[in-house]
């Protein structure tokens, strides 16, 4: 299958040269659609010392479908649901806007900016996207305060 | 007029009085204030209340030792006034919303029921296969739910029909379970009470059982309350592609469906089959070449040498035939610009290659991808998609070349798009079906 070779030879890549702050390896080993993600909070974000376990989840139509995102840790972030799944939100994976010339070292990066730079407009956690907009400080001491609870 | 004077009924024994007495509204039998007004039908004859009102321990039932089986011997009594012979049933709902009475009179001719009860009174046929119709939804053959005058079903009724109730003969009647309502239909006769132990819910699931639902008989009697809403729902809801719901799960469950079947909508349609068939295609050359010397399908990320024949879209794009193909068979753009495969170049230049494009967009589009990458972890998905509006054909049918002019274009489109969008789902519906608010 050609979604099978692009993604192990993605998967090369990222693993010989990951970007900064990640690092990706296999669910499974026999299971090249469901990858785990390490992702460091980036610095000058409350999310910073923090180590969120991600998980992306291939379509077997990739790249022609695009993958998700989810944070198996638990973040205080708008475009994270905080629930039990917490799927990221992210405009460049939707459907509509997905591109097969997306890779997935860009859809991580991008999720990684996400946590320096929140989108309060298209969150998923209307509250959350409040309290970013109009309290920014109390948005970082709870999101910080979160990181070293769950994160650390 | 004293035979329109209401008269209480109390609710704790049965007791009936006029409301004008001295008891007022407490029970003058168990001094109950458990009580409630009941209000006569004027056709009641003057001498019913008369007798109602006074306090016996069998206050309802002026006939109870008057056996309508022994003087009714006429045969041809065919009088409906004849009503000690008569049978009377009213169902009632428990919260009273809706009552149903039939009274048949008939001449208890035990001989021939069907004839006498056939020719002798006009309703009832239709009447008694209405209420048989009922009583069978309601009650379950072997559910003695209710809990009428009669003894039991041993004991015969001239008829045949033991469910009936007797108005004419009830001399052994329990202890009454008084009915908050009269029954106007035999002025005569006493007050019928209304079959106990069914409402409305024991009802909805008698009928819905009916119709096919597979609800056990056990789930119906294990539920204790059910709540009728809940069922009214269940029933309303026995098809689940049906249009109506009646419940925030379906709904949500509607909408979610929608979502998902309209919202790949907003993707570019698939390409025809010809339109990929007639894309032109090229063998690679060294134009084609990043500055590195390499080459790759963007779909499939393989390098391409120098040589293989690729595809190549009207937005100078170029693929293996077989990754293309794959992607246009979903959507008829570009998967890296998003421009669409049937917008033809400016033919003013002439040639296929379309000399307007390649002067603006110098890249190759390996290096052009790195652009948008860079881009993209540099400053987040704003300039990301800012990239993507300015490469993309809705917005910018021919690449300009001044491509902040088509960010700014761009932007009102974005913050309008966002201003609503800090709720998620729910403003997804709102923006969608409008709101109220």
């Amino acid at each position: 299958m050609g979604s099978q070779k692009r993604i192990a030879k993605e998967l090369t890549e990222l693993t010989e040269s990951p970007p900064a702050g990640i690092m990706v390896e296999l669910a499974d080993e026999a299971n090249l659609y469901e990858w785990k993600v390490h992702m460091e909070g980036p610095e000058k974000s409350p999310f910073h010392n923090g180590k969120f376990l991600v998980k992306l989840s291939l379509p077997t139509e990739y790249p022609f479908k695009p993958p998700t995102v989810s944070f198996a840790t638990k973040i205080y972030h708008p475009n994270v649901t905080n629930d039990d799944k917490g799927s990221m939100c992210l405009g460049m994976l939707r459907a509509d806007e997905w591109k097969p010339s997306s890779k997935i070292s860009a859809v991580l990066q991008f999720a990684r900016q996400l946590l320096a730079e929140p989108m309060p407009d298209d969150a998923v956690e209307g509250r959350i996207a409040e309290q970013y907009k109009n309290d920014r400080a109390r948005y970082e001491e709870v999101a910080r305060e979160w990181t070293r609870k769950h994160a650390c | 007029m004293e035979s329109n004077a209401d008269r209480v009924e109390c609710i704790a024994c049965g007791a009936v009085w006029l409301k004008d007495s001295a008891h007022g509204l407490i029970c003058p039998h168990c001094d109950s204030e458990f009580t409630e007004i009941v209000e006569i039908p004027p056709e009641i004859p003057s001498d019913s209340p008369q007798e109602r009102a006074s306090p016996t321990s069998q206050p309802r039932n002026p006939w109870a030792d008057h056996n309508p089986w022994g003087i009714d011997e006429d045969p041809f009594g065919t009088t409906p006034r004849d009503f000690p012979s008569g049978f009377h049933r009213t169902y009632r709902s428990p919260d009273g919303r809706f009552t149903f009475s039939s009274t048949t009179l008939g001449t208890g001719l035990s001989s021939s029921p069907r004839g006498a009860y056939g020719t002798n009174t006009g309703i009832p046929m239709m009447m008694q296969n209405f209420d048989t119709l009922f009583r069978d939804l309601v009650e379950p053959p072997n559910q003695p739910t209710r809990e009428l005058g009669i003894d039991d079903h041993s004991h015969p009724s001239p008829f045949g029909w033991p469910d009936y109730e007797r108005v004419g003969d009830h001399p052994s009647s329990p202890a009454p379970i008084p009915s908050p309502g009269l029954s106007p239909r035999n002025t005569n006769g006493p007050q019928p009470r209304a079959p106990q132990a069914v409402n409305l819910s024991d009802l909805i699931e008698a009928i819905r059982a009916d119709l096919g639902t597979p609800t056990t008989r056990a789930t119906r009697q294990n539920r204790q309350t059910p709540n009728p809403l809940a069922i009214l729902s269940a029933l309303l809801n026995m098809n689940p592609n049906g249009d109506a719901v009646y419940s925030q799960e379906e709904l949500d469950r509607v909408i979610t469906s929608l979502i998902e079947n309209t919202g790949p909508g907003t993707a570019p349609p698939p390409a025809s089959g010809n339109a990929i068939r007639s894309l032109p295609k090229k063998k690679v050359d060294r134009d084609m070449m990043g500055p590195e010397n390499n080459a790759e399908c963007s779909i499939c990320m393989d390098a391409v040498g120098l040589g293989t024949e690729v595809t190549v879209l009207p937005c100078d794009h170029w693929f293996h035939f077989s990754c293309i193909e794959a992607w246009l068979t979903q959507h008829n753009t570009c998967p890296h610009c998003r421009r669409s495969i049937n917008q033809r170049p400016v033919p003013t230049d002439g040639t296929s290659d379309n000399p307007v494009v390649i002067p603006d967009s110098p890249e190759q589009p390996r290096s052009r991808r790195r652009l948008s990458s860079a881009r993209t972890t540099r400053s987040g998905r704003s300039s990301f998609s800012s990239l993507q509006s300015r490469l993309s054909p809705r917005l910018s049918p021919r690449r300009s070349p001044t491509p902040e002019g088509q960010e700014s274009t761009h932007a009102p489109r974005r913050s309008s798009r966002s201003e609503g969008s800090n709720g998620g789902f729910t403003s997804w519906v709102m923006n969608r079906f409008g709101s109220s608010t």
